[in-house]
C-alpha cells in the first residue's frame, strides 16, 4: 500500500522501507530548534544527563526570539545561559538579536530548513516548517536535550488527514482564513495526534506565505505536523536559500488517510476566531461590532514580507483609529530590511502604527504590546486562550492581516472588503 | 517514580489549555517557589485554597493543549499534583509529562464518573483508575512498550543518562 509524504519523510530518517501509523520509531534529526524560552531547561537537562558534546552543532540552531531585546532581568540572565552554551559547544546558528528574528520564519529565510527535513523544535509552532515539504513537530526541552545528545528522537508515526482546498478565493482571503475554518470546523482536538496534509488547487495556488500560516496553525487543531508538498512555487523560493540538499516527497495516490475532507474556498470569506479559543471561529461579517484597543500584525503565523505588504495596502494614505495602538512585527531582520526598502514602514509611520525589532513579544503576553484587564487585540497570531496576551480579562480575535489592518483603521472589527483603501 | 497513587480528585474541564495550566507571563521563571503559587490559576483564580498537595487532577478531553512548554507538566509536579487522568491528553503535554517523570493516565468515562472531591486511586503500571468513593474502575489507554521503559527509568533525562554513561564504560 501507498505512503503518504508524512510517513515517506518518517521512513526515510528512520531508514526503514515503509511505515505504518501507530508504529514507533527512532529517527534521525536534520535540525533541532530552541529559542531562548526553551533551552535554558535543555541546557540545565543536557548537563544533568552527563552530555558534553552535542551529536553534531551545525544540526543545532538556538534562536533568541521570545523575549529579545531582553524583557528583564530574568531573561537577560536566560538569555546569557544560552549564548554561554553555543559558545562552549561551538554552535554557528546561534541566532541573536542582530540576525535574528521568529525562529519558524528564520530558518526556512536561512535555508536551513529544506524539503525532506525531520525537524524537532523546543517550541509548539515548530509544525510551520512542513510548509516546506518537511516533518516538523514541536516537542518539550527534555526531548531537545536528549535530541542533542543522541542526535535522534523517538516518533510515532501518525495518521494522516487530508485536506483539500479547491476553488479561487476571493480577494483579501487568504490562509489564515482557510486555517481558521478549518480549526472552527474540527475543533482543538480535530487533528490530534496526527499529520494534517494540506493539499488542492487553492493551496496549490497559495504562495509559501499563506502554506506557512496553514501549516503553523495545525497544532492548534491538536496536530502532530501540517506538510505540503513542495511543488515547483515553494521551490522558487526554497532553492536560492538551500543551505543542503533537497529530498522531495508526495504522497502516494493509494495511500491511506483517517480522514478527508475538502473545501471551496470560493466562498469562503474572512474568518475570525473569537475568545477564547482558536476553534470559535465566525466569518467578520457576523461578528457584532466589536470595539478594538490594540491591532498587531506579526508572529510566526503571519510575519511574512506579503503580511506586511497586505497590512500597508490599507493602512497606504489612511490614518489607523486614534483609539487604537498598532503594533506591525516584521518576522525577521531580513522581513524588516525589505520592508524599509518597500517602503512599507514609512507607510505604518505615516498611518501612526509603530514597527518593533523581529520577535514574539506581544504574542505571548511578553512585552512590546501587553493587554490590560478588559482590553481586547486583533491579532494575526496562532492561538487566543484566555490570557495568552496579557491580563486574563483581556480578549483576543484572530484573523488575517487584512482583517487586522481593516480594523485598525475602523477602530472595530472589519471586513476587509468593504474598507476603501 | 511511584506507579500507585490515592488522592482527592480536583476537577477541571475539556480542553484545558496550558494557559490555564501556567498562565504564559509566569513561564520564563524556572525557580518553583515563584511558579507554585500559579499553577492552574488561569483555570480557577481561587486555586491557591482549592489545591492541595496530593490531589489527582481529573480533566476532560485535550487536557494540556497550547503551547509546548515543558514547564508546563513541571509546574503540576512542582505544586504537589499527584497525578492528571484525563479523557484524553495534548499530544505535547502527554510527551513532556512522560518524559519528565510525571504520572498521566488516560480513562474514559472518567470525565463524567468522577466528582470534585472523589477519592480516586491509580495504578499507572496496571492501569487502573478506581473511584474510592462511587465504587467504580475506568478502562485506561495502555502505555506503548517504549514509554513504560521511561516511567520505569524515572524519565528522559535519567534514560538518556544510563545510556551515555553505558556507551561512554563500552569505548
Amino acid at each position: 500500500m501507498g505512503m503518504t509524504i508524512t510517513e515517506k519523510l518518517l521512513a526515510a530518517r528512520a531508514e526503514v522501507e515503509s511505515v505504518q501509523p501507530g508504529q514507533l520509531l527512532i529517527v534521525k534529526i536534520d535540525v533541532v530548534l530552541g529559542t531562548d524560552a526553551t533551552a535554558p531547561l535543555a541546557i540545565q537537562v543536557f548537563r544533568r544527563m552527563g552530555a558534553r558534546k552535542l551529536f553534531n552543532p551545525d544540526q543545532v540552531v538556538l534562536v533568541h526570539d521570545h523575549y529579545v531585546p531582553a524583557r528583564d532581568v530574568a531573561a537577560a540572565e536566560a538569555a546569557r545561559a544560552v549564548r554561554v552554551f553555543a559558545q562552549e559547544q561551538g554552535i554557528r546558528n546561534h541566532y541573536e538579536l542582530n540576525r535574528g528574528g521568529v525562529c519558524h520564519l528564520l530558518l526556512p529565510e536561512e535555508g536551513l530548513v529544506v524539503p525532506g527535513d525531520v525537524v524537532i523544535g523546543a517550541d509548539s509552532h515548530t509544525c510551520t516548517y512542513g510548509a516546506f515539504g518537511a516533518f516538523a513537530a514541536g516537542v518539550g526541552s527534555t526531548d531537545m536535550a536528549a535530541a542533542w545528545a543522541l542526535g535522534e528522537t523517538w516518533l510515532r508515526v501518525p495518521e494522516s488527514i487530508k485536506i483539500e482546498f479547491v476553488g479561487k478565493l476571493q480577494p483579501w482571503v487568504g490562509g489564515k482564513d482557510m486555517a481558521l475554518r478549518l480549526i472552527g470546523d474540527v475543533g482543538l482536538e480535530g487533528a490530534r495526534y496526527k499529520a494534517v496534509e494540506f493539499c488542492g488547487t487553492a493551496v496549490e495556488q497559495l504562495p509559501i506565505s499563506h502554506r506557512v500560516t496553514l501549516c503553523n496553525m495545525a497544532v492548534e487543531a491538536g496536530a502532530k505536523n501540517g506538510v505540503v508538498a513542495a511543488d515547483e512555487s515553494a521551490l522558487a523560493w526554497i532553492r536560492p536559500r538551500a543551505k543542503r540538499n533537497l529530498r522531495l516527497y508526495r504522497s502516494d495516490p493509494d495511500a491511506s488517510y483517517a480522514a478527508v475532507r475538502t473545501y471551496d474556498v470560493s466562498s469562503l470569506a474572512p474568518q475570525v476566531a473569537c475568545p477564547p479559543a482558536p476553534n470559535n471561529v465566525k466569518p467578520v461579517d457576523a461578528i457584532e461590532k466589536i470595539r478594538v484597543d490594540q491591532v498587531v500584525v506579526g508572529s510566526c503565523t503571519n510575519g511574512m514580507i506579503d503580511d506586511l505588504r497586505v497590512a500597508a495596502t490599507f493602512l497606504k494614505g489612511n490614518k489607523v483609529s486614534t483609539a487604537v495602538r498598532t503594533i506591525v512585527v516584521p518576522g525577521t531582520q531580513a522581513v524588516y530590511r525589505q520592508a524599509v526598502e518597500e517602503g512599507l514602514v514609512a507607510t505604518f509611520l505615516d498611518a501612526g502604527a509603530i514597527v518593533t525589532s523581529p520577535g514574539c513579544g506581544p504574542c505571548i503576553g511578553g512585552h512590546m504590546g501587553v493587554l490590560a484587564d478588559g482590553e481586547v487585540a486583533v491579532a494575526t497570531i496562532a492561538r487566543n486562550f484566555q490570557g495568552r496576551m496579557g491580563h486574563p480579562g483581556s480578549k483576543v480575535y484572530l484573523a488575517s492581516p487584512a482583517v487586522a489592518a481593516a480594523s485598525a483603521l475602523t477602530g472595530v472589527i472589519t471586513d476587509p472588503r468593504v474598507v476603501k483603501h | 517514580m511511584d506507579f500507585k497513587f490515592r488522592g482527592r480528585a480536583l476537577k477541571f474541564g475539556h480542553n484545558i489549555d496550558a494557559e490555564q495550566i501556567l498562565p504564559s507571563r509566569y513561564t520564563l521563571s524556572a525557580r518553583q517557589e515563584e511558579v507554585v503559587p500559579h499553577v492552574m490559576s488561569g483555570a480557577d483564580p481561587h486555586i491557591g485554597i482549592r489545591l492541595k498537595k496530593g490531589d489527582i487532577i481529573v480533566a476532560g478531553t485535550n487536557f494540556g493543549c497550547g503551547s509546548a512548554l515543558e514547564i508546563v507538566p513541571l509546574a503540576l509536579k512542582w505544586a504537589g499534583v499527584a497525578a492528571v487522568i484525563a479523557e484524553s491528553f495534548s499530544r505535547v503535554f502527554y510527551r513532556n509529562a512522560i518524559n519528565i517523570g510525571f504520572p498521566i493516565l488516560e480513562g474514559t468515562g472518567v470525565y463524567a464518573g468522577i466528582g470534585e472531591g472523589d477519592m480516586v486511586e491509580i495504578d499507572l503500571e496496571r492501569g487502573l483508575i478506581r473511584s474510592i468513593t462511587k465504587m467504580r474502575n475506568f478502562p485506561t489507554a495502555p502505555f506503548p512498550d517504549f514509554m513504560q521503559t521511561l516511567m520505569h527509568v524515572g524519565g528522559l533525562e535519567e534514560y538518556v543518562r544510563q545510556r551515555l554513561k553505558r556507551a561512554s564504560t563500552a569505548t
